[in-house]
């Protein structure tokens, strides 16, 4: 019997893109980080810029492959590292499934970036207190990590706009 | 940049500030005292006025402080003085417990907070 595997050229497209963003985020895992839970979420820039490129069907599945990948590769799927990427992939993909329906021009990679740095902080925060650390001192912390992901948010947009330019 | 891009980027800045005030606000002060007897509210008193109480038990009367915005157990019928050992309680969802006696005091703010905050 012979079983043949159909790969269109979408799902080529797709397996280059995610080990390009795998890449990334193992890369980004060795890298020093002054307040824990802090990232500057580098892999994201891929994210936003497929979006922006293929549409958020090829988005989507970059980001949870990279998700995915990324933690069989460094050892930590199902742990709660793994869960707290995870739901900050599905929720910022969730919110920026939402705002490419955005009508007229709708956003550019920095609008996206943005939102998806805010909604994966947030959905972090709310996995971090529903499944591991349930006191409410953890939101103290919330605020300054909050700062840093508009900051980083509109820094990645940025890379992400340039690598598009040199792309169109 | 697009319009919407400005959009949210504006948002998002303008937030920022009602972030910090909202999670870094000060915890409500504590202002209450309540105090239990075998799990049934016998009294609710001011922090903030000194005072000392006297409440009955199941095994004799507890004396209760209210000193300072604190309060403290300064005599109890029980044998192990673990009420009075512990000492002053000032924080709101500060909980204190003479278990022989069955009394017990709990410090609470405007909000309610959980006692049993772990």
């Amino acid at each position: 019997m012979n079983i043949t595997l159909k790969s269109t050229p979408e799902d080529h497209r797709i397996a280059w893109l995610t080990a390009l963003a795998i890449s990334i985020h193992v890369l980004e895992s060795g890298l020093p980080s002054p307040i824990p839970g802090l990232k500057p979420g580098l892999a994201n820039i891929i994210t936003i810029t497929v979006l922006c490129q293929f549409g958020w069907r090829t988005a989507a599945w970059v980001s949870m492959l990279r998700v995915l990948v990324g933690s069989l590769i460094l050892g930590t799927f199902l742990s709660p590292t793994f869960m707290m990427s995870l739901a900050g992939a599905t929720a910022s993909i969730l919110l920026l499934g939402l705002g490419s329906k955005l009508p007229g021009r709708g956003f550019g990679p920095i609008g996206y970036s943005l939102l998806a740095a805010i909604s994966h902080i947030s959905a972090q925060f709310v996995t971090a207190y529903m499944l591991f650390i349930p006191h409410p001192g953890l939101w103290r912390l919330f605020p300054i990590l909050l700062t840093f992901a508009v900051v980083l948010g509109i820094v990645n947009g940025i890379i992400s706009q340039l690598l598009l330019k040199r792309v169109v | 940049m697009t319009r919407a891009d400005t959009a949210i980027l504006i948002i998002a800045i303008c937030t920022l500030p009602f972030v910090y005030r909202y999670y870094w606000q000060a915890e409500t002060s504590a202002d209450r005292v309540r105090i239990f007897s075998a799990d049934q509210l016998i009294k609710e008193l001011d922090l903030n006025k000194d005072r000392t109480v006297r409440v009955k038990g199941v095994l004799g009367h507890s004396h209760i402080q209210i000193k300072d915005g604190q309060v403290r157990f300064t005599d109890s019928p029980c044998t192990g003085k673990f009420c009075i050992h512990k000492g002053w309680l000032s924080e709101g969802g500060d909980f204190n417990a003479c278990l022989p006696n069955q009394i017990s005091i709990e410090v609470t703010g405007q909000q309610q907070f959980d006692s049993m905050n772990f």
